[in-house]
């Protein structure tokens, strides 16, 4: 039986759980995009980035030693599916912890993501989609 | 010729709030994050780049964060801004006099404005006071 989309990005997140962020998804789309929202000054935007991990993740991961994200809830609504995510990081050089919230707004299309968002808050995430 | 992008706003304000709240103890990142709605990532880019120039000082772990390695009656704008930003008007000479005249204006707003003296701005606006020792 396939997999529901909700089933296919909890595989995504048991990676990054685990701060593996070279771990390439089986789920992107060959058109996947990169979504990062105005709360992300210099990386704001959407891009169609095929490297694992894109230029732009790799800066987000830049100042942190060691960066995870885990999931807390999902919320669906038909072929979108937005992740209640977890951050907790470690700085690079500081040394500093933080654990905060954030949020990721999937679209899904017959099984496969075609984008991805990153949201700062959940907020801003749910009121993306109509859902708040 | 000035370019000034998000990166100076938002590291004059986490200052400002580390200024207001902070004392000898470190306050997490997060937490300056959270009350000047800055994302995290992005701050703690900004906090290691003023942490290497000896502005802040950090303390690792859970309850570890940032404290000013000088006091802030002595960090100005300016300095900020051009440590993240680079020297303000290093192309001016080619652009003509009067740009020459506006980078030295901004250069003088900006140099004579300290994060403390901000801090208490903010602080009297708010109808607080402020005691930083």
């Amino acid at each position: 039986m396939a997999k529901n989309n909700v089933e296919l990005l909890a595989e995504v997140y048991e990676q990054w759980a685990e701060g593996n962020w070279d771990h390439l998804p089986t789920i992107y789309a060959d058109d996947f995009e990169w979504g990062w929202s105005d709360d992300f000054p210099g990386i704001a935007g959407v891009y169609h980035d095929t490297e694992t991990p894109n230029p732009r993740l790799r800066t987000w991961l830049s100042p942190w030693e060691r960066w995870t994200c885990e999931v807390e809830g999902f919320v669906e609504e038909g072929e979108t599916v937005v992740v209640l995510a977890r951050y907790r990081g470690r700085g690079k050089g500081s040394g500093v912890e933080v654990d905060v919230e954030g949020a990721h707004v999937w679209r899904m299309r017959d099984g496969v993501a075609v984008r991805l968002e990153v949201f700062a808050d959940r907020q801003s995430a749910l009121e993306s989609v109509g859902l708040a | 010729m000035l370019a000034i992008t998000s990166k100076s706003p938002y590291a004059v304000s986490a200052l400002v709030e580390l200024a207001r709240t902070g004392g000898t103890a470190p306050v997490p990142i997060g937490e300056i994050a959270k009350r000047r709605n800055i994302p995290v990532q992005f701050l703690e880019s900004l906090f290691a780049t003023l942490r290497r120039a000896g502005i802040l000082q950090s303390q690792r772990g859970v309850r570890g964060g940032y404290t000013f390695a000088r006091a802030p009656a002595e960090i100005t704008v300016l300095e900020v801004v051009e440590l993240l930003e680079g020297d303000l008007g290093a192309d001016s000479p080619q652009a003509g006099p009067i740009w020459d005249e506006t980078v030295d204006a901004v250069k003088g707003v900006l140099g004579a404005a300290t994060i403390l003296e901000l801090a208490e701005r903010e602080a009297r606006a708010a109808g607080a006071a402020m005691y930083y020792i």
